[in-house]
């Protein structure tokens, strides 16, 4: 049976720390301002403001990248088939070959995970950082989180989530029970963000 | 010319290692490697493989990496080991380095971020330079190790020939730990005999060590993080774990997850209070009040450990009431013992002493032995703390009285409570009182030294010293460097007060933004100083003040050797060298032989780093270290010294004080009334007359985007910290009529900072926040430490030396610049 890998983000244990963003930008040699993956507040507000009224207050960090959605919105907008689903695990990957920067699927998408390249990327340091396998940046692009699927294929687990200080995101395959990710929806509340598109994220978050 | 001296070409040379570590890629991912590298040097411009290189690879020939492991030294309480990808002799990957035990596999995203752009930034201190124009003008010129080395060792000689040794001080902090030779300039002081200034009053840390080392005989005591998991109420007061301990937050989370309660006492609703059931928010410097409450709660109610009290604190030990002092066996006996100390023996109705077992003392009431008048101190903490009744702590701290209630209930009925303390409060200007109160608090409840009860101080410090020694910095017992008090500093080199100094050397202390009262620091201390030499990795706000910069590796460029994890765990591991020196640094072992060898002390500096390791190592103090030989911890590479797992602080229920109790009462302050941790107002508080000016109290927050200053300019951490941010409630910013993201200016008699507004619900009314350490290039204008002071306070001076209190302060604020 085919995968459907995904992630599940525990937003009690999330202490919006960055770790697994930073892991993110280094391993896919993101360029200068290009974040695939952000911490953001849940109830959307600017980063470290509680929501409510002095002194009842309360703030809820999660991350936001690529939902890599079972039906996506991405791929059926993209009138060139650069961005689809690998049929193998699930993942939306994004082929910058074949892209054309139209940013249809930018618009599609209601995440608003995607990054446009306007430029041709920059950096600030001179080499490239983490993995080499990862495509070369380029301008008039669309890109996003691909799952790190250059890691996927060497039977490793996303750069983001090992790495997580608060031990609160897990990666695995929603087709497999006994996985650590179906375990976690199976005895845990959890959501995901705006079902009701039916777009089937493959990222849930747990409260 | 910029403060990037220099070009940008890297030594790229291939050092020794490991080849075990090594993984060549395959053949795909090198040529594919190749392509993308040749794209970014078409991109970058600037290039850092020739041509030439490139062309003659051979498609045969591997591209190798190597997984050399070290230690992010930055002074954090988590002190993560990190696995370095190092491709083609540079660093392109960090992760956490595995331990035997997953728990401690962690590094942040600052200290990934530090590793690439800190390391190879365009600001790194590439060659030793000298300065050309006016001082702060930023024009240097680049000269050669030796002309640098010659300079300061000449002018050293001058100042020692004309002023003394000691009229050369040497002030570091630590913004580069790990490895004992960044205390090479220490030794260097110890052996000329210069001037070592005390650091940890500027570092503000020094209420919580004197309080501590005063009450527990020890100047960090902590549990491991892990212990949370054997409380049931852990108060953090105030510390936010989630911002400064955040690699170990975790067990914060796990402990939640098995029912442990957890309070926040904080003016802000930082990261770790929302993490919290409950948030108390506190005026600034009040805290003393809140737990001298406590404290009359446990004992109007009964909710206190009369066994522990009795046995293990100075509760029983009588005072005398003409001074204050302890009453001693000599002063009631001829060719008694000055270090014996009399009690009450209830049963007997007789004087007995506390290093006597078995005896039933008095807590209450007065005796008169041998005419002299004493009362048990345990007397005077209740009666001292009979004042701090609910509606006086609500005056005081602005909590509600039914919260000063809820919670002295939750806190003495918990089995057991923990207090999690850090450095926050202890930057007030009365910073020791509040951390001997919550000492006392935690001995009421008898926890000290049980699994999850205590109070636990700065992530437990302690615990990451088992390396430390003192050999390093004095190598020869017949050569001390000169002390010289951190207060004292500013008065040596302005007016010879109380005695000349002539020339600073900076290490690993980016001063120009953590310089009490900073106007008058850059204005009139630095223009008074004949000579000042900066070593740094980087240029930074402290470099401006230099004479002469010596550029210094990072610790990916150093062989690290046996280091600690972090301050709350017993783990140790010897640590790699990662890449070569980049441009022309040296760490400070060999920096400083260069200076060293010219001042005739060069033998003290000849070993290499591997030797210096290995006999520093060998005069550890710690019994764990010391069961542990090098050899073996060269062979294992990783292990937890054989310490109690989890580490309890005073399990053995041995305290290193004078009285071998937890000493709440301190009879060496009882000249400044301060025998018992009563309440003292701020220095700048809610109470003071200054609050017609400037009404509102100000405090700093160390938030997790920076460890100090360290990663403030790193652009990756910009990019997700843009810089400072006023935090101000709509309470206070709805009458200055100040919009979120407004321009505002916070400014008092001292100086000011010029920021962007951040409006939140998540700060006390009456109170404003920004986070510390940002460089002064980011504020619009002025800068946090403009606005400090830095006044001795009497019973500190007794301690030691009064701590910087950058927390107590109070401004005002206007819209616009």
């Amino acid at each position: 049976m085919a995968k459907r890998l995904g992630m599940v983000i525990d937003t009690v244990r999330c202490q919006g720390c960055h770790t697994c963003c930073m892991a993110c930008k280094i391993e896919n040699n993101l360029p200068d301002d290009n974040w695939w993956n952000r911490v953001v507040m849940v109830d959307g507000g600017e980063m470290d403001t509680p929501v409510g009224t002095y002194p009842n207050v309360s703030m809820t960090y999660r991350t936001m990248a690529c939902q890599h959605c079972d039906n996506p919105a991405c791929v059926k907008a993209c009138p060139v088939g650069a961005t689809y689903k690998r049929k193998e695990d699930g993942i939306i990957v994004q082929d910058y070959d074949i892209c054309i920067g139209c940013r249809t699927c930018m618009v599609a998408c209601p995440y608003n995970v995607r990054i446009f390249n306007w430029k041709v990327p920059e950096y600030r340091i001179n080499f490239d950082v983490g993995d080499p396998d990862v495509p070369k940046k380029q301008k008039s692009i669309v890109e996003k989180c691909t799952f790190c699927v250059q890691r996927v294929s060497k039977d490793l687990k996303p750069a983001c989530i090992d790495v997580c200080l608060g031990r609160a995101r897990f990666f695995g395959d929603f087709n497999d029970p006994d996985s650590e990710v179906s375990k976690l929806l199976s005895t845990r509340r959890h959501y995901q963000l705006l079902p009701e598109l039916g777009t089937k994220p493959s990222i849930y978050f747990l409260v | 010319m910029d403060k990037t001296a220099g070009g940008t070409d890297m030594d790229n040379k291939p050092i020794a290692h490991n080849s075990l570590l090594d993984r060549p890629l395959s053949r795909r991912s090198f040529l594919k490697y190749l392509a993308v590298t040749g794209g970014a040097l078409c991109v970058g411009g600037t290039s850092l493989f020739s041509v030439a290189n490139l062309a003659n690879a051979d498609a045969d020939q591997t591209v190798s990496e190597r997984y050399p492991e070290t230690y992010c030294p930055v002074n954090c309480a988590n002190g993560c080991h990190q696995k370095v990808t190092v491709r083609d002799g540079k660093i392109v990957r960090v992760e956490p380095a595995q331990f035997p035990e997953k728990k401690f596999n962690r590094t942040c995203f600052k200290g990934m971020a530090y590793a690439i752009q800190q390391v190879y930034g365009e600001n790194r201190v590439k060659y030793p330079m000298r300065r050309i124009g006016e001082r702060g003008s930023g024009e240097w010129e680049q000269i050669t190790w030796d002309e640098a080395t010659t300079i300061i060792a000449d002018k050293f000689r001058e100042i020692s020939e004309q002023y003394g040794p000691d009229a050369i001080a040497f002030l570091h902090m630590t913004g580069r730990e790990g490895g004992h030779w960044v205390n090479a300039p220490n030794r260097l002081m110890s052996l000329m005999g210069g001037s070592v200034v005390g650091h940890t009053g500027f570092m503000s840390d020094n209420a919580i060590a004197m309080a501590c080392s005063a009450t527990f005989g020890n100047a960090f005591p902590g549990n491991e993080h892990a212990d949370m998991l054997n409380s049931e109420l852990v108060i953090h007061w105030p510390d936010s774990a989630a911002d400064s301990a955040m690699c170990d937050h975790h067990f914060k989370h796990d402990a939640k997850e098995k029912g442990v309660k957890f309070i926040a006492i904080d003016p802000r609703f930082s990261a770790t209070a929302a993490a919290c059931d409950w948030w108390i928010p506190i005026r600034p410097g009040t805290d003393t009040a809140l737990a001298m409450g406590m404290i009359r709660y446990m004992l109007e109610n009964d909710l206190w450990d009369r066994d522990f009290m009795h046995d293990y604190t100075v509760a029983p030990i009588l005072v005398r009431s003409d001074n204050g002092a302890l009453l001693r066996e000599s002063d009631i006996m001829e060719g008694g013992s000055e270090d014996r100390y009399c009690i009450w023996d209830e049963e007997h109705s007789q004087v007995d002493f506390s290093d006597e077992e078995g005896v039933k003392a008095a807590l209450y009431g007065e005796y008169v032995i041998n005419g002299i008048s004493a009362r048990p101190s345990f007397q005077l903490l209740e009666d001292a703390a009979k004042e701090y009744t609910p509606e006086y702590v609500e005056k005081i701290t602005g909590i509600p009285q039914a919260d000063i209630l809820k919670l002295s209930h939750m806190y003495a009925t918990a089995k057991p409570a923990q207090v999690r303390g850090s450095q926050g409060m202890n930057r007030t200007y009365e910073g020791h009182q509040p951390i001997r109160a919550l000492a006392t608090l935690a001995a009421l409840t008898g926890s000290i030294g049980k699994p999850g009860g205590g109070y636990v101080q700065a992530s437990g410090y302690t615990m990451s010293s088992f390396l430390v020694n003192n050999n390093f910095a004095n190598p020869d017992p017949d050569r001390q460097a000169a002390s010289l008090k951190g207060t004292d500093l500013y008065s040596c080199i302005t007016d010879s007060d109380p005695r000349p100094v002539k020339a600073l050397w900076f290490a690993q202390y980016n001063m120009g933004v953590a310089a009490p009262n900073r106007n008058y620091f850059k204005d009139v201390v630095i223009p008074a100083c004949d000579f000042v030499v900066v070593d740094e990795i980087t240029m930074c706000d402290v470099t401006d003040f230099a004479d002469i910069i010596l550029p210094i590796t990072t610790h990916f460029e150093n062989l690290g050797g046996p280091l600690g994890a972090g301050w709350g765990n017993f783990y140790i591991k010897y640590c790699d060298q990662c890449i070569e020196p980049l441009w022309e640094s040296k760490n400070e072992l060999r920096a400083v032989e260069m200076i060293a060898q010219k001042l005739g002390f060069g033998e003290y500096f000849s070993k290499s780093e591997e030797e210096y390791h290995e006999e520093e190592y060998n005069a550890a103090r710690s019994a764990y270290v010391k069961a542990v030989p090098y050899e073996e911890l060269l062979e294992k590479r990783v292990l937890r010294l054989p310490a109690p797992d989890p580490y309890i602080v005073f399990e053995d229920l041995k305290f290193n004080t004078p009285t071998k109790r937890v000493q709440f009462y301190l009879e060496k302050l009882a000249s400044v009334g301060q025998g018992l941790p009563i309440y003292m107002p701020p220095y700048e508080g809610q109470d003071s007359p200054k609050t017609v000016q400037y009404p509102l109290s100000m405090v700093g927050d160390h938030h997790r985007t920076s460890g100090h200053s360290m990663h403030h300019n790193i652009p990756w951490v910009k990019e997700i910290d843009a810089g400072p941010r006023l935090e101000i409630n709509p309470i206070d910013a709805e009458p200055r009529g100040i919009q979120n993201g407004d321009v505002v200016t916070c400014y008092n008699d001292r100086g000011h900072a010029t920021m962007h507004a951040k409006i939140t619900e998540g700060i006390m009314p009456g109170t404003v926040s920004c986070h510390q350490g940002y460089w002064v290039e980011q504020y619009i204008s002025g800068h946090y430490s403009e606005l400090t002071s830095w006044v001795k306070n009497p019973a500190q001076q007794i301690l030691g030396d009064t701590n910087w209190n950058p927390y107590d302060i109070l401004v005002e604020v206007r819209k616009g610049a």
